[in-house]
């Protein structure tokens, strides 16, 4: 205990050269915790991105569109494919989809689509393009399932002369005629069927509104589709699995699927967050070896400049395990106290100068389509529980690592060293 | 003095370095008893061997040959941990120039070898407080080694050798850096802690030499005469 208030008390012989070591410490110290802020901000921004990436793959037969009287598109998925894909790891969610066209207003064409009555209701081309929401009538429940029904776009309601009140009222009602042609749509030989208009979705995109949602059943019962499945889009859990999932699915369905993949948005996400998060810890690590470099040439100096003194201690009885635990206290409390300093500078400057050193340190070093999410980070000069203690805990090994070859030289000093200048 | 009562005994003692090529016998062949009380002056010229014979005798160095046997112990081959015990409980050393540590005060710089001892406290404070009282610094407890003279120094220095009661006190040049008359006083001091345990002092100065119940002349490594 002595020891440890003897190094304790070390620390404030000479007040100038607690503060220049103390601020040669803290700069490392400084730099280490900005970069665990751009890598917490990387982090959380990587997150937010992975929350908006798409995880969403899409299954056709191959080389078709999948769209069942389409000429020369018109093959489909076999219906155990929904069974295959269900079983691979990491996948949350299937949804299978039926496809057939309609002609309207020749050239025109509109989609009716056969779904689950939960299930997305998916814009045909333009995937993603629109947010279809009800703007008349109901939404699909699960009580509809099978029945005859059906929820209009609010483009191909206008050329079916639907309107929302009709639709309100329980009035609308819209014929299919499986077997009218078009120059790409073959004739289907099958009855028509009325079906109930419960609601009109618009996706505020022209071509999103050309689109007519049936239950799945029901679909299959109007177009005599026993089996099979036009479209099947798979839901990852994450990201980062869609590379793994799509190798997955190439095995297990690639023969006769098609496999539409994120891959650029995935891929953009988990490279690019990966080489940011490994630049923040060599830049940390460097950070780090600066503090250790700084802890070990002040260790070895104040052993050197007290050897007599190290030797005296000796000479009276001290132990080299006290000896050394002098030395190592004074260096574990230098450099927290360097750590300390460097805290305070980071809260009063860290999130001004994090953004620069981001900028001049790491951008160059990144692909440019990065650049987006560079202008966007969020740096926070908050520190967490969890980071102070690992800050304290890392402090507290580079200064025994630092110290190591001065407390070496600790042990090997003989107490003869008290006498060397006499 | 009866050889059966010998606190120090030294049998065919040598230490050989090697300097420049050339072997060095610093000591050479030593054989000597030294009893357990009184004060012994080793004299002799810069070089003689005289405080490389201090240093062996207080397990700071080893012999290169011989045997060392200090209170009943045989230092040769001890592991460092044992010998710095010994240091601890068997030797109180007053250096030339003092060696207090700075950022400590008198008071602290007595109590540390009873701290390396474990000695509680209470105990530690009480007895360091009376070996500054006895060596008239009852006045300079809280003073730091740059707030007191030369010989007050010295005399802290000697309150820290006698703090763990040893048999064995080692004096290296012990008034080398005072005044003439600041030395007789340390002289005297040590003159007086003599009659309870054996003080060993290497010095230069014959006239102070003399106050010493045993002289040693030591000459090239090897003692010329017993005074």
């Amino acid at each position: 205990m002595r020891m440890i208030v003897l190094g304790l008390r070390n620390l404030f012989r000479s007040k100038l050269r607690l503060a220049v070591v103390v601020v040669l410490i803290a700069v490392p110290f400084f730099l280490l915790l900005v970069m665990k802020a751009i890598g917490d901000g990387i982090q959380s921004q990587t997150e937010v991105l992975k929350r908006d990436v798409n995880t969403l793959l899409q299954l056709r037969a191959r080389g078709s569109m999948g769209h069942i009287n389409m000429v020369g598109q018109d093959r489909i998925l076999p219906q155990n494919t929904l069974e295959k894909v269900k079983q691979i790891e990491h996948v949350v969610h299937v949804e299978p989809y039926l496809l057939a066209m309609a002609p309207i207003t020749e050239p025109n064409f509109v989609m009716h689509v056969g779904l689950d009555p939960g299930a997305e209701k998916r814009l045909e081309s333009h995937g993603e393009a629109g947010n279809p929401r009800i703007i008349a009538g109901r939404d699909f429940t699960s009580q509809d399932r099978g029945q005859d029904v059906g929820i209009i776009g609010q483009g191909y309601a206008k050329w079916a002369g639907i309107t929302p009140d009709a639709i309100e009222s329980g009035r609308a009602t819209l014929v299919v005629d499986p077997t009218r042609t078009h120059p790409v749509i073959f004739r289907m030989d099958r009855p028509k069927r009325t079906l109930n208009i419960i609601g009109m979705y618009a996706s505020g995109y022209v071509f999103g509104d050309l689109q007519l949602f049936i239950p799945l059943d029901t679909f299959r019962n109007t177009y005599s589709v026993n089996q099979g499945i036009s479209w099947v889009f798979v839901r990852v859990n994450s990201v980062d699995n869609v590379e793994s999932v799509t190798k997955r699915l190439q095995e297990v369905v690639g023969d006769v699927t098609d496999i539409l993949a994120p891959k650029g948005a995935a891929v953009f996400t988990a490279t690019t967050s990966r080489t940011v998060l490994r630049l923040t810890v060599v830049g940390g690590l460097l950070a780090l070896v600066l503090m250790i470099t700084v802890i070990f040439f002040v260790t070895l100096m104040q052993v050197r400049e007290r050897s007599k003194e190290i030797g005296t201690l000796k000479a009276i009885g001290a132990s080299d395990g006290g000896v050394t635990v002098e030395v190592l206290t004074e260096a574990i409390a230098l450099t927290i106290l360097g750590g300390l300093v460097a805290l305070i500078f980071f809260k009063i400057l860290g999130e001004t100068i994090t953004g620069p050193v981001f900028a001049f340190g790491i951008t160059p070093f990144l692909p440019s389509h990065y650049k987006p999410l560079v202008q966007s980070l969020s740096v926070s000069n908050q520190i967490s529980a969890s980071g102070l203690g690992v800050l304290i805990l890392g402090s507290v090994l580079a200064s025994t690592i630092g110290s190591a070859y001065g407390l070496w030289q600790v042990v090997k000093l003989s107490p003869l060293e008290a006498i060397k200048h006499e | 003095m009866s050889e059966n009562r010998a606190l120090i005994e030294l049998r065919d003692v040598a230490k050989h370095y090697k300097k420049g090529g050339e072997v060095v016998k610093a000591v050479d062949g030593i054989n000597q008893k030294i009893a357990t009380t009184g004060m012994v002056a080793v004299v002799g010229s810069s070089g003689s061997g005289k405080s490389t014979l201090l240093h062996i005798i207080g397990a700071m160095d080893r012999p290169t040959r011989g045997e060392v046997i200090v209170a009943g112990k045989t230092l040769n081959g001890l592991p460092e941990r044992e010998l710095t015990r010994f240091r601890r409980q068997t030797v109180g050393f007053v250096f030339q120039t003092f060696n207090l540590i700075p950022n400590l005060t008198a008071l602290e710089n007595v109590m540390l070898p009873m701290e390396f001892e474990n000695v509680p406290k209470p105990e530690r404070v009480r007895r360091a407080k009376s070996l500054l009282e006895r060596l008239g610094l009852g006045q300079r407890f809280k003073h730091r080694p740059s707030e007191l003279s030369g010989g007050e120094m010295q005399r802290v220095a000697i309150a820290r050798a006698l703090a763990n009661n040893p048999p064995l006190v080692l004096a290296d040049e012990p008034t080398g850096n005072l005044d003439s008359q600041t030395g007789q006083t340390i002289y005297e001091l040590l003159k007086e802690i003599s009659s309870e345990r054996t003080v060993l002092v290497v010095t230069h100065a014959e006239p102070l030499a003399q106050m010493a119940d045993t002289v040693l002349h030591i000459r090239d490594g090897r003692l010329e005469r017993n005074g």
